[in-house]
């Protein structure tokens, strides 16, 4: 089993395998965030607000943008790998976007638990 | 180091299908007749996919900005939809949809991919179009729900 593990992490199949499940968890949360939308259509503050002020829509909501920014984040170095021919500005790209998504993390959370249940 | 030899020698194979290893001369034509050679569709979708990515990922600080100010007070919420109804506004708002519709549609059909499904050039093709016109069409009916 740590063999195939390490086999999984060495070989980039953690990355393509990430990248999949988390697309997956990102699909469920935009079918299910559409359903709820078009059925209570939050028009108000108040409505809005309520929505958010579940726990389970906060859960939710933070499991798909930590989706989301990994998602992002393979993504990106991707693009970066295959595009950004000097390895120096290559690297600081990666770091600058990496930087980035951490900080979206840090702030969504902050956004979401900000508010008072 | 070594993983950017290893990218390298990917991509220098991906170019040279034939392999050289045997010593037979390579008789392969020089030059390419660019203009003969076109983008298949399921490139263009795969090249879609990634473009369309990539102005998400540039968006996102944007967007956890208005939901920021959206839940912050109900002048916020007012203030958010006020941005979000301004008419230059919403022309970005529904490139963003069609990014969003696309990069979702093409996700689901690089999935079904993985599972082998759809891997025929017939069916590769048919499923390239399905993407391309369901996210368009969803794109006019955001549009239309917009204005």
């Amino acid at each position: 089993v740590v063999r195939s593990l390490l086999h999984l992490f060495s070989h980039g199949m953690s990355e393509w395998l990430l990248q999949r499940v988390t697309a997956i968890v990102m699909t469920l949360y935009a079918v299910l965030a559409a359903v709820v939308l078009l059925l209570s259509r939050p028009l108000d503050y108040a409505g809005w607000r309520g929505l958010f002020e579940m726990q389970i829509v906060k859960i939710a909501t933070f499991a798909f943008f930590l989706s989301l920014l990994l998602h992002a984040w393979i993504g990106v170095q991707d693009v970066l790998s295959d595009y950004v021919k000097y390895r120096g500005l290559r690297a600081a790209l990666k770091l600058a976007a990496a930087i980035m998504l951490i900080l979206l993390g840090v702030w969504s959370l902050q956004i979401l638990w900000g508010i008072a249940a | 180091m070594s993983s950017h030899s290893k990218t390298f020698k990917h991509a220098t194979m991906a170019h040279c299908p034939v392999s050289r290893s045997d010593n037979r001369p390579n008789n392969r034509p020089k030059n390419l007749r660019l203009i003969s050679i076109r983008l298949p569709l399921p490139a263009l979708i795969s090249i879609l996919h990634r473009a369309s990515g990539m102005l998400l990922f540039l968006v996102l600080p944007v967007l956890l900005w208005l939901l920021s100010l959206s839940l912050q007070s109900p002048q916020g919420f007012e203030q958010a939809l006020d941005i979000m109804t301004a008419p230059w506004m919403k022309l970005f708002e529904l490139g963003l949809i069609w990014a969003f519709l696309h990069h979702f549609f093409a996700g689901l059909r690089h999935l079904s991919l993985d599972l082998h499904f759809g891997l025929e050039l017939a069916q590769a093709r048919f499923t390239s179009k399905l993407v391309l016109s369901v996210s368009l069409l969803l794109t006019v009916a955001a549009g239309v729900a917009l204005w």
